[in-house]
């Protein structure tokens, strides 16, 4: 791959200003079994490469997978920088590296066989403690390595390592289809089937029950598996690319307090063996960490090296992208911390409420505002302080920052990894007063 | 090229195999604001080999042709490693077939300048609008060509061309700020791109609108709902439902969605047909070599057929359809649709509306979701209807319901067909976007559930 790098950045010498190349080769197995059957197994290798140029001080960019039309590559970019934006910052050159866990050799020798036999294991599992479940099980292992060169001298090249497991269950009940679902994603081998089988078999014994709720205004719980809506919506907030088109909600509000004084929230490209992690960001700037938000006062913004110029700040070393786009601010892992309540704590300190899992339709909604309104997917009632039932085709709505403002009652005492629309280390949260439309 | 292909095809060892190689250009211009973020072409070329043995599938993808025999070797080894049963592939005839594109006004030959003026220009249309305080103007072209081959002789190579613009406004009072956006996507060249003024306009227009619109109050309404939201409910809510790749091993929902149920009214007939030359969701054959069809999922009120790949359709007894396809050669084909609507009929908008004395209008879509039965789709905007004339506009509007009742609360099918593609597509199991397109008549719905204040 080197090679190629270098043969890209030489054919761009004396036909642009400065020029940079990013390119990703890995391979990925997935093992699939449908409705607890073995399906497939896959092995999918991939190559792409990302040339970005600065050309009369303005942006240019192409990306191939086809390592034979280099010449066409390089083309493409001039080409693209006749027209394009103009540069707000120059290539960077090296910087002092942090080591972040993300590549965990132990994968090397994972193999499909190794996949096969845990999903059977797990399938098995369920069908035990949940006969009725339609099981869809993936496992799924991957390797990659990143490059980074640009021609101010900037080579830097690393691994990282993937794993997910993942199981979902359907079932049709008289209180019409349930659907349950829980799993891991990382750079690490986990095997934590045993967690995953007994917390589905859970969600699906407190299911079996059917509730009713009222149209009105409640406490609810986001549990570690929902809160990610909440996070998400923050992440967009803090956006550099969004402060800087001043579409977020956050524009020109550092230092002020937007969340509850119980929420800290940190940007960490370091957490170990998250999937956001990485020594550098992808145009090659080493990561830090970074609080966004202390004691709910506002602190900083992500940025990556283009928008960081607009605003004239500096990159935080949130440029994000694959090799077929140009960069753009993205967090890496928000990690929030947690706070003292017990789980088991809050539910029982609810009268009458809700307890969520999983939403259906949560980022249709106006998110970077902060709104959402959405269907409980998956959600039980909470009635005296103990599980009552699944309740059904009941909306939920607010406005995050209010509700992370005003709302928010307490946060749990636990932490959770969860990987979904992007990578959060969250407790579960709870709130007053939501608004729930139901029967 | 072919000679290579068939050479690799002849070192499987399985029950069925095949070879896809997809070479692809997309071509973008995408202003945001006043800044051109993106603009140029990007390349890509890739391939995958798909091996069925003994009812388990091996897949193999690369970049790289200079490997094809080892990958033959893996997606085979990985198909037996998997199958343990029997391979049920529903029986279709091989094609040998070339389906090349000639467009009058083929993308490829307009200039990067051209279509950057193109862009500009629309950008300009909504940046230039007071109140308007962002946009999201893209333009994008796509040339596709596809080379497919499997062991029962079928040979096809297939190209493809899509084009379209998207434009997104963006108004602000305040706090408050509101997105609106219009599109337009089909296979039918760069004219498509060309004359869409209004659509800019219109993005501004509704934003404008928007900001100045109340939530709407929650509770049941009866709506009616435009064309383009009517295609998201055919696609999203019924269309999805009818892909067989989820219940072919599922005897429960079998039972749910057994041919013969009724699942409307007379009147209603929902169709996917992806045989509609110039239509985004239109393709010549599937991702498995099977020609595309006109597939009646619901004819008359009663469920009639479903989406099949040829595996679905040889496990379940049924007709291959054309459903199988895939976003890339990095994956392997799911079952998905083509363009899906529903059929329009006599009744007319104004009477439709005319005969609601309190209700919604619900126009153009967000998004949607479904999770089988269940679903939610959020609407771009939508009026109040007020003894039988529509009123003010509304913001917020979130649709949702079980589709199995909902389908039966149609009231009213109107005789206005529109069919929408745009530059986005469908997502599943990690495939997105899906080039596709949907649409219907103005339709009338009793009770359906309005999430909002």
């Amino acid at each position: 791959m080197k090679n190629f790098i270098d043969t890209v950045l030489s054919k761009c010498r004396g036909r642009v200003q400065s020029a940079e190349v990013i390119a990703f080769h890995g391979q990925s197995m997935p093992v699939e079994f449908r409705t607890g059957k073995l399906h497939s197994v896959e092995h999918k290798e991939s190559t792409g490469l990302g040339l970005r140029v600065i050309k009369e001080g303005r942006i240019g960019f192409s990306s191939t997978t086809d390592l034979s039309k280099l010449d066409q590559l390089v083309d493409n970019a001039v080409a693209s920088a006749g027209f394009g934006q103009k540069a707000f910052f120059e290539f960077p050159g090296k910087c002092a590296v942090r080591r972040a866990k993300v590549y965990d050799p132990k994968l090397e020798k994972y193999t499909s066989d190794q996949a096969i036999a845990e999903g059977k294991k797990n399938i098995g599992t369920l069908k035990q403690k949940a006969p009725k479940l339609k099981l869809d099980v993936t496992l799924r292992k991957g390797l990659t390595e990143v490059y980074i060169a640009n021609s101010k001298g900037l080579d830097v090249a690393y691994q990282k390592s993937g794993f997910s497991h993942s199981i979902s269950g359907m079932a049709v009940t008289p209180n019409g289809l349930l659907y349950v679902g829980d799993g891991r994603s990382g750079c690490q081998l986990t095997r934590e089937g045993a967690k995953i089988t007994g917390k589905i078999a859970k969600l699906y014994r407190d299911a079996q029950k059917p509730a009713t709720v009222a149209t009105g205004k409640m406490p609810v719980i986001f549990s570690t598996d929902a809160a990610y809506l909440l996070w998400m919506a923050i992440g967009m907030g803090v956006n550099g690319k969004q402060v800087q088109k001043k579409a977020s909600p956050l524009t020109g509000k550092i230092g002020q307090q937007i969340l509850n004084k119980k929420i800290t929230i940190t940007d960490d490209p370091g957490y170990e063996y998250a999937v956001g992690s990485s020594p550098y960001d992808d145009e090659g700037v080493c990561t830090a960490k970074l609080k966004l938000f202390d004691k709910g006062v506002l602190k900083n913004f992500v940025y990556d090296l283009q928008t960081a110029g607009m605003m004239g700040e500096k990159s935080t070393g949130h440029g994000s992208r694959d090799f077929s786009s140009l960069p753009s601010p993205g967090a890496s892992n928000l990690v929030i911390k947690p706070g003292t309540a017990k789980l088991a704590g809050m539910i029982k300190d609810i009268k009458s409420g809700i307890i969520v899992y999983d939403f259906l339709g949560a980022g249709q909604s106006n998110l970077l505002a902060g709104d959402f309104s959405a269907n409980i997917a998956l959600g039980y009632k909470i009635e005296n302080g103990k599980i009552a039932g699944r309740v059904k085709d009941v909306m939920i709505s607010g406005n995050v920052y209010d509700m992370l403002r005003d709302q928010m009652v307490e946060l749990s005492d636990d932490q959770e990894l969860v990987v979904s629309r992007g990578s959060f280390v969250t407790p579960a949260v709870m709130f007053k007063d939501v608004n729930i439309a139901g029967k | 090229m072919e000679n290579v292909i068939k050479k690799a095809l002849g070192l499987g060892t399985v029950d069925y195999l095949e070879i896809r190689l997809e070479e692809k250009a997309v071509t973008s211009v995408n202003y945001v604001g006043r800044e051109l973020e993106n603009i140029g072409v990007n390349n890509s070329f890739g391939g995958n080999v798909r091996a069925l043995h003994k009812g388990g599938w091996g897949f193999s993808s690369f970049n790289s042709l200079e490997q094809l025999d080892q990958k033959v070797a893996q997606a085979c080894k990985a198909a037996r490693q998997v199958g343990k049963g029997r391979s049920q592939l529903a029986k279709v005839k091989p094609v040998q077939d070339h389906v090349r594109v000639s467009l009058p006004d083929d993308p490829r030959k307009i200039s990067l300048a051209q279509k950057k003026e193109l862009t500009e220009r629309y950008n300009g249309l909504i940046m230039d609008s007071p109140g308007i305080i962002s946009s999201n103007t893209r333009y994008e072209d796509v040339f596709k060509k596809q080379t497919y081959a499997n062991s029962e002789g079928s040979l096809i190579t297939q190209e493809r061309i899509y084009c379209g613009a998207a434009f997104a406004a963006v108004a602000k009072e305040g706090a408050n700020v509101q997105r609106a956006h219009a599109s337009v996507g089909d296979t039918r060249g760069y004219n498509t791109a060309l004359g869409q003024e209004h659509k800019a306009e219109q993005a501004v227009r509704d934003a404008l609108g928007l900001v100045q619109a109340e939530k709407v109050s929650s509770g049941k309404y009866t709506v009616v709902i435009d064309p383009i939201m009517c295609g998201v409910f055919a696609h999203e809510a019924f269309g999805h439902l009818s892909e067989a790749d989820e219940i072919y091993q599922n005897k429960e929902l079998q039972k749910l969605m057994k041919l013969g149920t009724r699942f409307g009214n007379n009147d209603l007939t929902i169709l996917d047909d992806a045989t509609i030359v110039g239509q985004r969701g239109f393709y010549a054959y599937d991702e498995e070599g099977v020609p595309s069809g006109k597939n009646y999922l619901v004819r008359d009120g009663l469920l009639v057929g479903r989406l099949h790949s040829r595996e679905t359709a040889g496990i379940m007894g049924e007709k291959p359809t054309g459903s199988s396809r895939a976003i890339s050669y990095q994956f392997k084909p799911i079952i998905r649709m083509g363009c899906t609507y529903i059929e329009p009929r006599g009744y007319d908008f104004e009477r439709m509306i005319g005969e609601i004395e309190d209700g919604l209008y619900v126009v153009s879509a967000l998004g949607g979701m479904t999770e089988t039965e269940m679903f939610t789709f959020s609407a771009m905007k939508a009026y109040k209807i007020q003894k039988g004339k529509i009123g003010p506009m509304v913001r917020d509007v979130i649709l949702t319901g079980n589709v199995f009742v909902t389908l039966k609360n149609i009231d009213a099918i109107g005789n206005d067909l529109q069919l929408h593609g745009g530059l986005g597509g469908c997502g599943k199991g990690g495939q997105m976007p899906l080039p596709v397109s949907d649409g219907g008549p103005h339709i009338r719905i009793k009770d359906v559930v309005i999430g909002g204040k």
